[in-house]
């Protein structure tokens, strides 16, 4: 931690530098400089030698202040020699200077010396190119180039010595991990997406922290950034004195080029820091298809994907600790070997309790004991899961039970919930992208969780209970926020909005204050049937967006048997109110693929939307017929911790099939747009999301192979995953676990909801199964012409 | 009531695209409690304009920006100016820094941008051999050729550069670097001072690295 005396040092000779007149680029080198020597004093004061890190710090600020000067370093030494003149009689010599041959030996000025030397312009490159690189200035042979080269020689000794007193390499001391990114970032597109440096982004002197925590989104900065989750906890964190989180994100090919080109690791877009030197690297698993960016992102930093070959050596963490968060950890099982700490539930209440532990165990994991110790004594708290603790068994090919590795751990590990959402931390100054995101807007959540419990429905089971946020802390923190950003849009956000108690009140309400500011309102998932007639005009006449509607089923039967408490009558009537006062823009989502579908299932889609369209065509005149519907179709996935985790999966044929038989019938029906999504996409999701530890080989193979990311329909490589699956020999999980009996590999996540209740609602949706014989047309659709 | 402001742009921002920097402009405004005016119609967008767009990479000391504000900046004159300034830069990053604010001049019917004929630029590039005789054989040439894109076919044509260089010469040395100084037109026609730095490279026979050359806007002139 920097003392006053030395925060004031460093700012009186920055002042000189301003004043002084000394151009910018001289001024990048000297703070680089500055820097390196820095680091380096207070490595080896640490490491048990006597020095003044500050004098080294504002010597090096102010060794090429008059630069411009004939005997630059004469002149500088004029100039302080009565106001600093310890730093004065360093730079006097720092351009003559020769380094003892052994650390012990080492001053203040050689410090100086050794990182001008180490210095290009404003990056740090190292001594022995650096020193390369101006030999090779002169004519080979010449007296300059000869005495440089014996200069190089004569260090060889010093530099060794170094390395072995501070028990690590000189290079990563003295560059505190800082890359050069900056110098590459002119030949890179939207180089914006690389520099930090937000609105509200929190800048913080490494020195100042006990931890260094770096959050990666597994996708591009633009994604990332405008996910509120990424928001939440880098507030969180940076709210904390004692922690510094930066954040990472996956970089785009023509930086990735780069990267590989130049040989610079992943590196954080706060400070161009190495990830490598952070204390923490945490990853949030939003959805299956980030796994491979997860696995490509290591692969770029040069940290290796398997826990256990990251072990501490001769006594240092070469590595970070990675933790993961986020919905996919419910079932954490595919990518478990990959992470240290697995946060299940909500990361606001555990993040911290880890921060604390850490920052209590004062680098805990410079050993492997003392790593071991470390996680044991976090795999105690409530949302905290160690996987290298539990080991699965597997009998025939098939999950049998999971064994801990001590007796004391907990069976099954419970999820962490905030209980009040009003106490919870919510970001009201979030960072502000520079550059053009998917998002720009202020976004509040006002509750987690939904009570709906449809079957199919991951979010709908894992997010519970319903935690509502307060009207008040509601509208507090969109005037926060608008005050704090700047933006002229809002986004409510939740799983199902309008079920938000009082949502009419809250929207007029929000519709009245918003507009005069020019700021405009958006309501996601709005669904029809809760909202009133006249607050539907309102919002009509606010926004002329469409409205949407999630009926999921074709077919009264499938909606019971997904357990989706809409009416035919609740759709029809929704409809004809919003079309009564103008909306034109309706969009109804369905589902395929799900548990006891049969044709009559997708026929009752197509029937739906023509019922639907003839009685808007029946309440418009003729002429003045403007009704738009969309027909989106997606494909099921069974999900962990859903009754339907059970369902056998369709085989990407059968759903392609299915979507092509809608878009037939579809064709002659007028006035319908339909939409179907990747069924190639939805298949490998399948086989991530049911997956257990053996799924990691199919992951890394995928990752070989070329596959990234995968949530980017140009990038997603079926063809690879399907080879990835096979060549690997990892369970393709499509039809995995007939009996409810048997114990699934996550189960060793306790996620609140009792395995028996999801048991009891997979056989009421199967008692809901159409009795009827199916027919030979049915089981076996005719093949397409 | 319209505005003039004037910042620089330096550091890591030189990274942010003219768009982006627009988008951020507007957003520090509206969150210094100014409200900017919208133009009217279909789709309304802010009355915000930046004189002259600054290339990606650049930095620069002389940026110039005019906006028109709903309400007038509170405290009139020279002290409600001063105070935006400053009210600004506490809200924008580092890179960016208000030099000025002030209300634009009523006799200015026109838009700057409409009045930008050129600027001046430094441009630093690594450590070159003396070159004062190959910058003045360079510019005594009949014509100087420099690849153009041409925007209506997407071609890439040669065309001469030399009625849009106004001044080129090398400035000062700085043990390891060269500094020229060039002034180009900009506004209706214009050039890229890049453009010219890469064609007198190709006619002096040294190698043109892009990574190794930084440009700094230092000057806007008006008609
Ligand atoms: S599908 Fe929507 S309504 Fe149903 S449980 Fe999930 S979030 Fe709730």
């Amino acid at each position: 931690m920097r003392t006053e005396e030395s925060r004031a040092g460093r700012e009186q000779a920055l002042t000189r530098l301003a004043e002084n007149g000394t151009p910018a680029h001289i001024v990048g080198h000297c703070k680089q400089v500055a820097g390196t020597a820095r680091r380096i004093a207070l490595a080896l004061s640490r490491s048990g030698l006597t020095l003044d890190a500050d004098l080294v710090e504002r010597a090096a600020l102010l060794h090429d202040m008059v630069r411009t000067e004939e005997d630059h370093a004469e002149a500088a030494y004029e100039l302080l020699k009565d106001a600093d003149p310890a730093a004065a009689e360093i730079i006097r010599g720092h351009m003559t200077r020769s380094l003892p041959a052994d650390v012990r030996a080492l001053t203040e000025a050689d410090i100086v010396s050794l990182a001008d030397r180490s210095v290009l312009e404003d990056r740090y490159v190292g001594y022995r190119p650096r020193m390369e690189a101006i030999a090779r200035r002169h004519a080979p042979g010449s007296e300059a180039e000869t005495f440089i080269r014996a200069r190089i020689r004569d260090t060889e000794g010093l530099l060794a010595s170094m390395e072995e007193f501070l028990g690590e390499g000189l290079d990563a001391v003295a560059s505190g991990g800082q890359l050069p990114v900056r110098y590459y970032l002119s030949r890179v597109e939207r180089p914006g997406r690389y520099i930090g440096n937000e609105i509200h982004a929190v800048k913080k002197d490494p020195e100042d922290v006990a931890i260094r925590f770096c959050l990666a989104f597994p996708d591009l900065y633009e994604i990332g950034m405008s996910y509120t989750g990424l928001q939440i906890l880098v507030g969180l964190l940076n709210e904390r004195a004692d922690v510094y989180c930066e954040r990472t994100f996956a970089p785009a090919q023509d930086m990735e080029d780069l990267m590989r080109a130049e040989g610079f690791p992943l590196f954080t877009v706060d400070t161009h820091t190495d990830v490598k030197r952070m204390d923490f690297l945490g990853f949030t698993l939003q959805y299956e298809h980030s796994y491979s960016n997860v696995i490509h992102m290591l692969n770029l930093a040069q940290i290796p994907v398997r826990s256990s070959a990251r072990a501490p050596a001769g006594g240092r963490a070469p590595y970070p600790l990675l933790i993961a968060g986020g919905p996919c950890c419910y079932n954490p099982e595919p990518l478990a070997d990959v992470f240290d700490i697995i946060l299940i539930g909500d990361a606001e209440e555990t993040l911290p309790l880890v921060m604390d532990a850490y920052a209590r165990a004062d680098a805990p994991c410079d050993t492997a004991e003392g790593k071991e110790k470390f996680l044991r004594e976090i795999a105690h708290l409530p949302g905290i899961y160690i996987p290298k603790f539990y080991t699965p068994v597997y009998e025939d090919g098939r999950f049998v039970r999971m064994d801990k590795v001590y007796a004391d751990l907990p069976d099954r590990v419970q999820k962490a919930v905030v209980v009040d959402l009003d106490a919870a931390y919510f970001p009201g100054r979030p960072i502000v992208p520079l550059i053009e995101t998917v998002h720009g807007r202020a976004v509040v959540e006002l509750f987690r969780g939904c009570g709906r419990g449809c079957r199919f429905c991951q979010a709908g089971f894992v997010y519970r209970p319903v935690r509502r946020r307060s009207k008040e802390r509601i509208l507090q923190i969109i005037d926060e926020q608008l005050a704090n950003t700047g933006y002229d849009e809002v986004s409510l956000l939740s799983l199902s909005t309008g079920d938000y108690p009082g949502i009419e009140d809250l929207t007029c309400e929000l519709m009245d204050r918003l507009t005069p500011q020019d700021v405009s309102l958006s309501l996601p998932s709005l669904r029809l049937d809760s909202i009133s007639e006249e607050v539907l005009a309102r919002i009509g006449a606010y926004k002329k967006s469409g409205l949407t509607f999630a009926p999921e089923a074709g077919t009264q039967r499938l909606r019971d048997v997904v357990h989706k408490n809409i009416t035919e009558d609740d759709i029809f009537r929704s409809v004809q109110k919003a079309v009564a006062i103008g909306w034109t823009r309706v969009k109804f989502y369905f589902m395929i693929g799900m548990p006891t579908e049969t044709r009559a299932d997708l026929d009752g889609i197509v029937d739906l939307a023509e019922r639907v369209c003839a009685m808007v065509r029946g309440m418009q005149e003729p002429g003045k017929r403007n009704f738009h519907l969309t027909v989106s179709v997606s494909n099921f996935v069974p999900k962990p911790n859903t009754p339907f985790q059970w369902a056998r999966a369709n085989t990407e044929e059968e759903l392609k099939e299915k979507n092509f038989y809608l878009k037939d019938r579809f064709k002659k029906v007028r006035g319908v747009q339909f939409q179907f999504h990747d069924t190639r996409s939805s298949y490998v999701e399948t086989m991530l999301a049911r997956g257990d530890r053996r799924t990691l080989a199919a992951i890394l193979a995928a990752v070989e192979a070329g596959c990234k990311f995968d949530s980017w329909r140009e990038h997603f490589r079926y063809d690879l995953w399907r080879e990835a699956f096979e060549k690997s020999g990892a369970p393709a999980n499509l039809d995995p676990y007939p009996d409810t009996d048997a114990p699934l590999p996550w189960d060793v996540i306790d996620d609140g909801t009792d395995k028996a209740l999801l048991i009891s609602q997979w056989n009421k949706a199967l008692a809901l199964a159409d009795p009827a014989p199916q027919t030979e047309a049915e089981t076996a659709p005719e093949t397409r012409a | 009531m319209k505005y003039v402001i004037r910042f620089e742009k330096t550091d890591l921002m030189v990274f942010i695209s003219h768009l982006d920097l627009q988008r951020l402009l507007l957003r520090a405004l509206r969150m210094a409690g100014y409200r900017p005016a919208y133009s009217h119609g279909f789709n309304p967008h802010p009355k915000l304009s930046i004189a002259l767009p600054l290339p990606l990479g650049f930095s620069s000391s002389c940026e110039l920006m005019e906006v028109e504000l709903e309400v007038g900046l509170p405290g009139g004159d020279a002290k409600g100016a001063r105070s935006a300034a400053q009210k600004l830069n506490e809200i924008l990053p580092d890179g960016l820094n208000i030099l000025s604010v002030e209300e634009k001049d009523e006799r200015v019917s026109r838009s700057y941008s409409a009045l930008v004929t050129g600027a001046a630029y430094e441009i630093l590039a690594k450590e070159l051999p003396d070159l004062e005789d190959s910058v003045a054989v360079f510019l005594s040439q009949e014509q100087i050729l420099a690849p153009k894109k041409i925007k209506k076919t997407g071609k890439i044509e040669q065309v001469d550069i030399k009625p849009l260089i106004q001044e080129f010469r090398v400035e000062k040395k700085w043990g390891l670097m060269t500094q020229f100084a060039c002034r180009v037109a900009a506004g209706a026609k214009s050039l890229n001072p890049l453009t010219l730095l890469e064609a007198f490279y190709a006619h002096a026979g040294l190698p043109y690295n892009p990574a190794e050359i930084t440009v700094r806007r230092t000057q806007i002139f008006f008609d």
